[in-house]
This record gives C-alpha cells, sequence and structure tokens, in this order.
C-alpha cells in the first residue's frame, strides 16, 4: 500500500487532500499541530491511516516525527499568513511566515528524503500559491515563501530526478478555507474569469494526480486559479 | 562479507546502474574524474550498495569516497 504524509491535514486543503489520498487507496499519515481532535475524527473516517504530530518551526519535533517514516508520497502544505502591508510589517510577522512556511517545508522534506532515495518512484507535492507568482500586496512575507516554494521546487527536482523522484508544486488562487474566510469573496470574484472562488477539492484533485498519475512531470507548478492569475 | 563480494557487486552495479565500461573499473579509479560521476550518482552508489549488501552506509558518506578503493575499505569497516 502507498503512503502518504500531509502536513497541514486539519485544514481546509489538507483535510481534502486526506480524502483524495484515502479514496485512492494510500495510507495516509495525518499531520496536525494544534487541533488533535479534528486530526482523530478524519482518520475515523478514513480506512488506513494514523496521525501524526509535530510543529514545522521545531526541527527536532519534525526530525522525531517524520525520520522514519517510509514514504512514497509527501504533500508539504502546512502554512500560515500574517498579512499586513510591508510599511507597518513587524519582524516576527516576517520571521513567523518565514520560518513556518518554508523553513518548515525545508525541514519536512529534509527529514524524509533520504529514506525517498532509497525507495525510488516517490513523489514530493509542495503547496505553494499564485501569491508567488504574481505577488500580492499586504503579503510580502507570504509571497516571498511561495515564490521561494516554487523555486525550491524546480531545484530539487533537478536533484532527485535521477531517483525516480518528482517533485511538483501547485500554486493555489482563492479557496475557500479559514485563510480567506475574513476576505470580501463577492467582489473578489469579479476578478476570477470562472467567477467563483476555488474548493479545496480543487486543489486536492490536482495534488493526487501530480503524485500519483503524473508520471512524466517534474519541477512544474499547476496554477489553480480559475484563471485569475496568469 | 568477503571484500571479493563488495568489489563484485560494486562492479556489477556501476556496470548496470551507472553505465561505467567494465575495464575502466580498475584499482584507484576514481569515481568523478575517471567514471564521469558526480556527487548526486555518488548518493545513488551509497544507497544501492546499502540496498545489496545490507551494510550501514549512509548518504553522508558519499562525501568521504572518491576511489573504488576508499570506497570498498569504507565497506569492510561497515561490514
Ligand atoms: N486557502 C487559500 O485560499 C490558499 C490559497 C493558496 C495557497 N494556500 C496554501 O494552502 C496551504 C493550506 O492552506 P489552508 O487554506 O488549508 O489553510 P488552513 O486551513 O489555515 O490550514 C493550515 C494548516 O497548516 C497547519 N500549520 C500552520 N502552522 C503550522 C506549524 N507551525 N506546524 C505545523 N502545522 C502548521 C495548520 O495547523 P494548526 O491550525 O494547528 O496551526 C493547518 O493544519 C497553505 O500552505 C496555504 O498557504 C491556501
Amino acid at each position: 500500500m502507498r503512503k502518504v504524509l500531509v502536513t497541514g491535514a486539519t485544514g481546509a486543503i489538507g483535510e481534502a487532500c486526506v480524502r483524495a489520498f484515502a479514496d485512492a487507496g494510500y495510507y495516509v499519515y495525518i499531520h496536525y499541530r494544534s487541533q488533535e481532535a479534528k486530526a482523530q475524527s478524519m482518520l475515523e473516517s478514513i480506512q488506513n491511516g494514523e496521525i501524526v504530530y509535530c510543529d514545522v518551526r521545531d526541527g527536532e519535533s519534525v526530525k522525531s516525527a517524520f525520520g522514519e517514516l517510509d514514504l512514497d508520497v509527501l504533500v508539504n502544505n502546512a502554512g500560515i499568513t500574517k498579512d499586513n502591508l510591508f510599511f507597518w510589517m513587524k519582524d516576527e510577522e516576517w520571521t513567523d511566515v518565514i520560518d513556518t512556511n518554508l523553513n518548515g517545508m525545508y525541514r519536512v522534506t529534509k527529514a524524509v528524503v533520504e529514506k525517498m532515495i532509497v525507495k525510488k518512484n516517490c513523489a514530493i507535492v509542495n503547496v505553494s500559491s499564485v501569491s508567488g507568482i504574481a505577488g500580492n500586496p499586504g503579503q510580502t512575507n507570504y509571497s516571498t515563501t511561495k515564490g521561494g516554494i516554487i523555486a525550491f521546487t524546480k531545484a530539487l527536482a533537478l536533484e532527485l530526478g535521477r531517483y525516480k523522484i518528482r517533485v511538483n508544486c501547485v500554486a493555489p488562487g482563492l479557496i475557500e478555507s479559514e485563510m480567506t474566510e475574513s476576505l470580501p469573496l463577492k467582489e473578489l470574484k469579479k476578478g476570477i474569469p470562472l467567477r467563483r472562488i476555488g474548493k479545496p477539492e480543487d486543489v486536492s484533485e490536482v495534488v493526487l494526480f501530480l503524485a500519483d498519475k503524473a508520471s512524466y512531470i517534474t519541477a512544474e507548478t499547476i496554477n489553480i486559479s480559475g484563471g485569475m492569475v496568469r | 562479507m568477503t571484500e571479493e563480494l563488495v568489489r563484485a557487486t560494486l562492479k556489477e552495479v556501476l556496470i548496470e546502474e551507472f553505465e561505467v565500461e567494465e575495464d575502466e573499473i580498475v584499482e584507484g579509479a576514481n569515481f568523478f574524474e575517471d567514471l564521469d560521476m558526480d556527487s548526486l550518482d555518488a548518493i545513488d552508489l551509497i544507497v544501492m550498495m546499502d540496498k545489496k549488501l545490507n551494510i550501514d552506509l549512509k548518504a553522508e558518506d558519499a562525501q568521504k569516497i572518491r576511489t573504488i578503493d576508499e570506497f570498498v575499505t569504507l565497506i569492510m569497516t561497515r561490514a
């Protein structure tokens, strides 16, 4: 049975990924940080898996949680926003977002990659954002991490291709979730050619495709924004 | 594990997986200068030898080896 780790699994997109992989027959490691009860109830609703705790800001916690996992697929999805116009941005808003989104992804990937190299035929899917492609006012910190994730994806794909490990990225636009709850969605829809906000499943089906089906795609970023960003 | 077995396995892996010619595999051959390998190949080689011989090699060992003899010696100390 193929095994996948989804980080930030208790969030909207993470949860959809857990379901997509479970439906495709995967054993799913459901990673959580603060929402153990939610992770537990997700576990009860799928066939095979387990819940795993760690805080991606803490290197030791990441190593002890993930270092021994024998994965076929890693989905680097955990992430936060701390939006502010650059002029007013506080140092901790900058560093928290970088440390969670970018360093966190580094730590998680580093903890699992050696076993993947041994195993071969593995896949990594990183969750970036259209903010990392086009930039977004109020999100210099977040856009920096999401652009970094795209560059990281490409460089890592070049290193790992020879071990038959594919590394790809998705860049969602506006997706229904806690992250977008407080935004003026009605107004924002006008800027989206498909005239709707995305659903977490719009993202998870592409993540599953990249991990499971896209056997000749690597170093790629797929934009999932309903045409909002071109 | 005998040194003979280690050398034979290494030879087989180099020929089959890294497209090295048999006559290039001589004592003292340098992976990087003579066999046209790079550091990512070295990691792959370590991983394959680890799997075949079931020894305790780590990806970071790739930084320690430059020649066939050095690699064989390293494997013998771990076996
Ligand atoms: N929603 C969107 O419109 C959108 C658009 C583009 C990209 N994205 C990206 O998609 C990913 C998932 O977003 P989402 O919308 O599903 O967000 P979400 O609902 O806020 O979920 C984020 C997840 O990340 C986890 N997390 C945050 N900080 C962590 C830490 N230090 N250690 C471990 N886990 C941590 C959260 O766990 P806790 O709650 O316990 O902290 C949660 O499970 C993120 O990378 C986000 O940037 C989202």
